[in-house]
């Protein structure tokens, strides 16, 4: 079997990759090229909004998600999946659910806008993901329990192993 | 204990290798990656499309046909940029740490040198993807916070998305290949430190499976795009309690611009209304009456809105061409037409193709009732392929060109 390359970036590129490169270059430029014409005001606001989604991702998002993953690293062992998949599918949901039920763009005069109950669509996603973890956690805590009570090896082999802290 | 506290509360910059989850890797992040890939290329092909059909005089005219290609184009633009959410919130989980990769030493220029450009071009790969699924999710719900234009930014920001896409692609293409060329648990790939995992040690104990967590990946895109796209697939509408629009509206189509908004309602509805038709012989003016006692035609049609949601209706009113064959207009002529509505898209021109298509229509009627107020009363444009935006309502006159 071949030895899986360890730093990619490492190895010397071939004329393919430097081809892409150039031509990915050429296609960002003229992206740039199309920017350029706006006016300044508006070249302001696109770099403020370019920036901020970066800084809300990389501190915000990643700094809870890191938090969220302590949190769930203190739970017990067969609740931790379901928990951690509850989380992230009601985050995503919230995420691109959020200019809906905000109802930011909402006009008075018009009744076929934002004209979904989104308050209905929240308590049933709260209750599903609740119900679905809270199955799915009890399920999982009762063979786990019972693996350990017909004194067999702890269902996972790596049990003595914690994971590191940041995750 | 105490290890554990410290690694909490660090108190220095955390490093790449702190980060231990054997979900942070490039098994997760080449598998993860490309499907955003494919979603942004679905993204940026039906984006181009689009720009296509609303870009005056296009070098290659655009079709008439299929009718409804615009609908399923956009429609595509918009579930697969709400897809693509959940894809970019794991990838950049996946590779977070890379984040605190600790600089190169400054005695290596050329090292200096492409690291910056790498790390470069991912800041802007990153910010563009961010910033694109944001203000498009935005400009779906029509919340426009950000101050400037929507159309023009979010073209040109699609192009600096993509080359800086393409340049990851060329940069990364080795461990993308032999990423998916191993098992998804093979650990020598990972890079959370200086040196390859050894495979015999084995992975600290976490709280899912990589497997787990892509099928959990594919489950959080598939939920984000069935909660959202009723809007456009009738079929979803039970399921979408976070579309934008439930699909419906008088006539069974919804509205985007009111004729209160577009500030019509007392010439629209008033007994002087009169459609002009202006051709190189002259002018000649038709009253709602005249235009219902010509031949009626019924062609079934969708409204597709470039904010991705679309509805078919059943149209009826007078052909474009039969109206123009009996003012002997010959064929292969652009069309203006004006609304009553004075700011926003109250002028758009027709391109010859269009003009001459056999389901292009002066609608009077949508699901046989007269149209309603906001969807163009008296008299609206219909015509097939066409971005909503310019199936111009509330028409008060068109003149050949």
């Amino acid at each position: 079997m071949s030895t899986p390359p360890t730093g990619a970036s490492r190895s010397r590129p071939s004329i393919g990759r430097s081809l892409t490169v150039v031509l990915g270059a050429g296609v960002l430029g003229y992206g740039v090229l199309l920017l350029a014409p706006e006016p300044s005001d508006t070249l302001w606001r696109v770099g403020i909004w370019l920036a901020a989604g970066v800084v809300v991702h990389d501190v915000v998002i990643a700094g809870l998600s890191i938090l969220l993953g302590a949190v769930v690293l203190r739970l017990p062992r067969p609740v931790r999946a379901p928990v951690a998949v509850g989380l992230v599918l009601g985050a995503v949901v919230a995420a691109v659910s959020l200019p809906a039920w905000g109802r930011f763009g909402a006009k008075a005069d018009n009744p076929t806008l934002l004209d979904v109950d989104y308050r209905l669509g929240a308590i049933l996603t709260v209750v599903i993901l609740v119900l679905g973890v809270a199955v799915s956690a009890s399920w999982r805590l009762r063979r786990a329990h019972r693996a350990t009570a017909d004194g067999g090896p702890a269902a996972d082999p790596r049990a003595g192993r914690e994971a590191g802290e940041w995750d | 204990m105490s290890g554990r506290v410290r690694a909490l509360v660090p108190v220095r910059p955390p490093r790449p290798e702190d980060f231990t989850s054997p979900l942070r890797s490039p098994a997760v992040a080449a598998r993860v990656g490309t499907w955003l890939g494919v979603a942004f290329a679905v993204c940026f092909v039906t984006g181009l499309i689009s720009h296509w059909a609303r870009t005056p005089d296009p070098w290659l005219a655009f079709p008439t046909r299929p009718a409804w290609g615009y609908r399923v184009t956009q429609g595509l633009h918009v579930v697969s940029g709400t897809a693509a959410v959940p894809l970019l919130l794991v990838k950049l989980w996946s590779v977070y740490h890379h984040l605190f990769a600790p600089p190169p030493s400054l005695r290596d220029p050329r090292r200096v040198l492409v690291t910056i450009a790498e790390r470069g071009s991912i800041a802007l790969l990153v910010a563009s993807s961010i910033f694109q699924l944001v203000i498009g999710l935005q400009n779906s719900a029509q919340w426009y916070p950000w101050g400037f234009d929507f159309r023009s930014v979010h073209y040109a920001v699609s192009w600096v998305l993509i080359g800086a896409l393409v340049i990851h692609l060329g940069v990364k293409w080795p461990l993308i290949t032999a990423a998916w060329r191993h098992d998804v648990d093979d650990r020598r790939l990972d890079q959370h430190g200086e040196a390859p995992t050894d495979d015999d040690v084995p992975a600290p104990a976490g709280v899912l499976e990589r497997r787990g967590l892509l099928r959990l990946t594919g489950v959080a895109a598939a939920s984000a795009v069935v909660l959202t796209a009723g809007g456009t697939v009738p079929a979803l509408r039970p399921f979408s309690l976070f579309a934008a629009r439930s699909g419906d509206g008088p006539g069974g189509i919804p509205i985007n611009t009111t004729a209160r908004a577009a500030r019509v309602v007392g010439n629209a509805t008033a007994a002087s209304w009169a459609l002009t038709v202006r051709t190189s012989a002259g002018e000649r003016a038709f009253s709602l009456a005249e235009l219902r006692s010509l031949p009626q035609r019924t062609r079934t049609l969708p409204i597709a809105c470039v904010e991705g949601w679309s509805a078919s209706g059943e149209w009826r009113g007078v052909g474009l061409r039969e109206l123009l064959d009996g003012l002997e207009v010959p064929r292969g002529r652009e069309v203006r037409f004006r609304s009553l509505q004075l700011s926003g898209r109250g002028v758009t021109v027709l391109p010859a193709d269009f003009v001459d298509d056999d389901a292009t229509l002066l609608a009077l009627d949508l699901d046989g009732e007269p149209l309603a107020l906001d969807h163009g009363f008296p008299c609206r444009l219909i015509a097939p392929n066409r971005p909503g935006v310019y199936q111009t309502k509330w028409l008060s006159s068109l003149e050949v060109l």
